[in-house]
């Protein structure tokens, strides 16, 4: 498949891209979650190692990557159901724009430092 | 296009489930994310967990959620897939591969979810 280089294309891809990252950590907290089954113990113990701060950066760039995904999922419905294909462009701003507000105001919490 | 089975996966009907899963986790996920990571300590601890868990409302939104994620996921990474790789034998590599990641992560959600019984702190 080809694209030609313009905001549609570039959000489709970003939209992509997000979803295969979020997919695979679906599979590796379905994963992690498992340890519930083998006690407090175990699951403390995963948790602890969760806790460090490389994980909590990349905890932030997940909560980064789910709210472009979500936004942008949006967008495309509203892009399927027939509306605003003549402002996609503002569209994909306006995304962006709200996206980072959410992210700001959801990665405060999880700053580690 | 060699196979046309592989592609039924990219029709109507998948298009259609891939939308309301999606507007359905979207909900579920801003739930997810304020109870669990927005309320209390930051820290996830095993009784924290087992209290949630120990209620039928939040066993079955785990429920609905880990199934329509790996659904929504995984028919995701499918539809990229069809659209970005060429070979027959390499797609069918990795449909095997997403049926039988969707099957063990499946049922280790169910059984970490529905089997779950807490251990007494």
């Amino acid at each position: 498949m080809f694209y030609k280089w313009h905001v549609g294309s570039i959000a489709w891809i970003l939209h992509r891209l997000s979803g295969v990252l979020i997919a695979f950590y679906l599979v590796l907290h379905i994963w992690v979650m498992s340890f519930l089954q083998k006690g407090p113990e175990s699951f403390e113990r995963v948790m602890h190692l969760l806790e460090h701060p490389l994980f909590k950066l990349l905890e932030i760039g997940l909560l980064g990557v789910v709210v472009y995904h979500s936004l942008n999922g949006i967008r495309l419905m509203v892009l399927d159901l027939g509306y605003g294909m003549a402002h996609q462009k503002k569209m994909f701003l306006a995304v962006v724009a709200v996206g980072i507000v959410l992210f700001v105001l959801g990665a405060i919490p999880l700053y580690p430092f | 296009m060699g196979n046309k089975k592989l592609y039924v996966a990219g029709g109507g009907w998948s298009w259609l489930f891939q939308r309301l899963s999606g507007v359905y986790l979207l909900l579920i996920i801003l739930l997810h994310f304020w109870f669990i990571h927005y309320t209390g300590t930051g820290e996830i601890t095993y009784q924290q967990v087992a209290t949630r868990l120990a209620t039928p409302f939040w066993k079955t939104l785990d429920v609905s959620f880990l199934l329509l994620a790996l659904y929504h996921g995984l028919n995701g990474v499918w539809a990229v897939a069809q659209d970005w790789v060429k070979r027959d034998w390499l797609r069918m590599l990795i449909y095997g591969v997403i049926v039988v990641v969707a099957f063990i992560f499946g049922v280790l959600g169910m059984i970490t979810v529905i089997g779950f019984k807490p251990q007494v702190l």
